[in-house]
């Protein structure tokens, strides 16, 4: 996701949840954000389970 | 014969042999606990590890195992043994800071964490509560409120996070035992950061119960010590159901045996190979060859468990301090914060999506256990870097430190298996490697530990 992405979920955001990011903080929200759904979209499938469950 | 109780706990005191030696007599509790308050007073103020010393407590606690002892009534197996808990652990007439500002303002704890009263019902002592990163997400042990946790290898590099204390505080011989919590590497980092054994047992194993939380469906408690058999006596001490910790499993105490059962070991490769510096590889190529090692073998999907536990940790971090965050955003590390407030805004689906991952990469886990009993793993992808270090050479590219320290801890405790990180030293700082086990079965990581200790391999290198 590029950064400009991430910065727009950023403010779609703080009206979704209703959160208020301060400016000071956007920018390192949107970094962290970023790379979070990056990671995001590395996760597969997995099980097909629909109750997120698990023991060991 | 009466033993000098400055030695006890210090370069050659591990827990056993303080407890050996409190209990036949040569020593008291109390002289144990004295010289233990002297040797925090006089080290800490260098490796800031410990955020309360709690003498009182100590001391009283030391007068009843004497007692005991004097009056022919059994004391436990850690009597005497002085330990230091992580400050997320409750501690009776302490607030539970879990290393942050905000928590200061809570109400004083009314009761210890169960696994402390569980440790104390052995005849240990808690002398006091340790430095770590706030609300527990950290891997560097740099605190923004209490100031950074320094390693005792030397003082101008991490301890490690988030149990930063923990580590550093046992490698430093100020306490033979500590507590931690980990959640994705947060005993397993500062342990090998600092050259000392840590224990992750199976997720549910130990309850957590009278501990601030981070993320629940991650974390774990266990200890740090200096030796294998000082890990087993703690472990073995708060083992046991515990019915106010949901997580925790219904199953009895499974004491660690003695035996030295023949184990199959693994090398693990692929993802756990080549992503740091070439002595964190050669430094678990050594234990799994001392283990009798002799082949390499791939857990598949290890980068997608770590982001899923990357993301699940995000959210349900975020969940847990929204209020917080709404009320009291001053109040964080501005580093903290800003993870915090992005876990706020992740969609809900990858969450779950994440969550479904573990019971099949589990699976997959399973397979290898059919035919291991120990699968073998550096524990980080460097030895400590310097204190306010940004950022870290691998493979020729300068990449981010924060989220590349715990990419070996991370899927393993996304499916809550066993681990023991041992120290193996090399040249220069410690490194550490991760001994892995099936769930449930600390017994094979602890032995597997244990023979690397008997080999020379594995051993918790002297503080400078």
């Amino acid at each position: 996701m590029a950064d400009d992405d991430a910065m727009a979920l950023v403010q779609l955001g703080e009206v979704l949840c209703g959160i208020d990011v301060p400016p000071e903080d956007r920018d390192g929200v949107a970094m962290h954000l970023a790379n979070s759904l990056r990671l995001a979209d590395m996760i597969g499938d997995g099980a097909a389970e629909n109750a997120p469950v698990f023991r060991p | 014969m009466s033993v000098d109780a400055s030695s006890l706990g210090t370069a050659t005191g591990t827990a056993q042999e303080v407890a050996a030696a409190v209990a036949a007599g040569r020593v008291t509790a109390s002289e144990v606990i004295a010289a233990t308050i002297e040797r925090i007073a006089r080290r800490n103020p260098a490796l800031n590890a410990f955020t309360q010393v709690l003498s009182d407590r100590a001391s009283a606690k030391a007068r009843e195992v004497d007692a005991a002892i004097a009056s022919g009534r059994s004391v436990g197996p850690l009597a005497g043994v002085p330990f230091a808990v992580k400050n997320l652990f409750d501690l009776e007439g302490v607030v539970t800071r879990a290393g942050s500002r905000i928590n200061r303002d809570d109400p004083l704890a009314r009761a210890d964490a169960v696994v402390v009263r569980r440790l104390e019902a052995a005849g240990a002592v808690c002398v006091g509560a340790l430095n770590m990163g706030e609300y527990a997400y950290d891997f560097t042990g740099e605190n923004a409120h209490d100031g950074p946790c320094r390693n005792p290898h030397d003082t101008t590099r991490m301890a490690g996070g988030s149990s930063s204390g923990s580590g550093s505080a046992v490698a430093a011989r100020l306490v033979p035992l500590a507590l931690g919590s980990d959640t994705n590497g947060s005993i397993r980092v500062p342990a090998a950061f600092c050259g000392v054994f840590g224990l992750k047992p199976t997720y549910g194993r130990l309850p957590r119960t009278g501990t601030f939380p981070f993320v629940d469906s991650l974390d774990h408690v266990g200890p740090l010590a200096c030796s294998t058999r000082d890990l087993t006596l703690a472990y073995d001490a708060m083992q046991g159901h515990d019915a106010d910790d949901p997580v925790c499993a219904d199953r009895p105490a499974e004491p660690v045996g003695t035996d030295a059962p023949a184990l199959r070991v693994a090398r693990l490769g692929g993802y756990f190979v080549g992503q740091g510096e070439a002595a964190t590889d050669a430094a678990a190529e050594r234990a799994a060859a001392a283990l009798g090692a002799c082949e390499t073998v791939v857990l598949e999907r290890a980068a997608e468990a770590r982001a899923a536990a990357y993301v699940i940790t995000n959210v349900e971090g975020a969940a847990l301090h929204r209020t917080r965050l709404e009320t009291r955003r001053a109040d964080f590390d501005p580093a903290v914060r800003d993870r915090l407030l992005a876990g706020l805004l992740i969609p809900g689906v990858h969450y779950v999506r994440a969550q479904r991952l573990r019971r099949s990469f589990a699976q997959d886990a399973a397979r290898l256990f059919a035919r291991f009993d120990v699968l073998v793993a550096p524990a980080t992808p460097f030895p400590a870097p310097a204190i306010g270090q940004q950022t870290v050479m691998i493979d020729g590219q300068e990449v981010m430190l924060r989220p590349n320290i715990g990419i070996y801890t991370q899927p393993i405790s996304f499916i809550g298996l066993p681990v023991v990180v041992v120290p193996v030293p090399g040249e220069g700082l410690p490194l550490g490697v991760q001994l892995i086990g099936p769930p449930w079965r600390e017994d094979l990581v602890l032995a597997a530990a244990a023979q690397l200790e008997a080999a020379g391999v594995a051993r918790t290198p002297e503080p400078a």
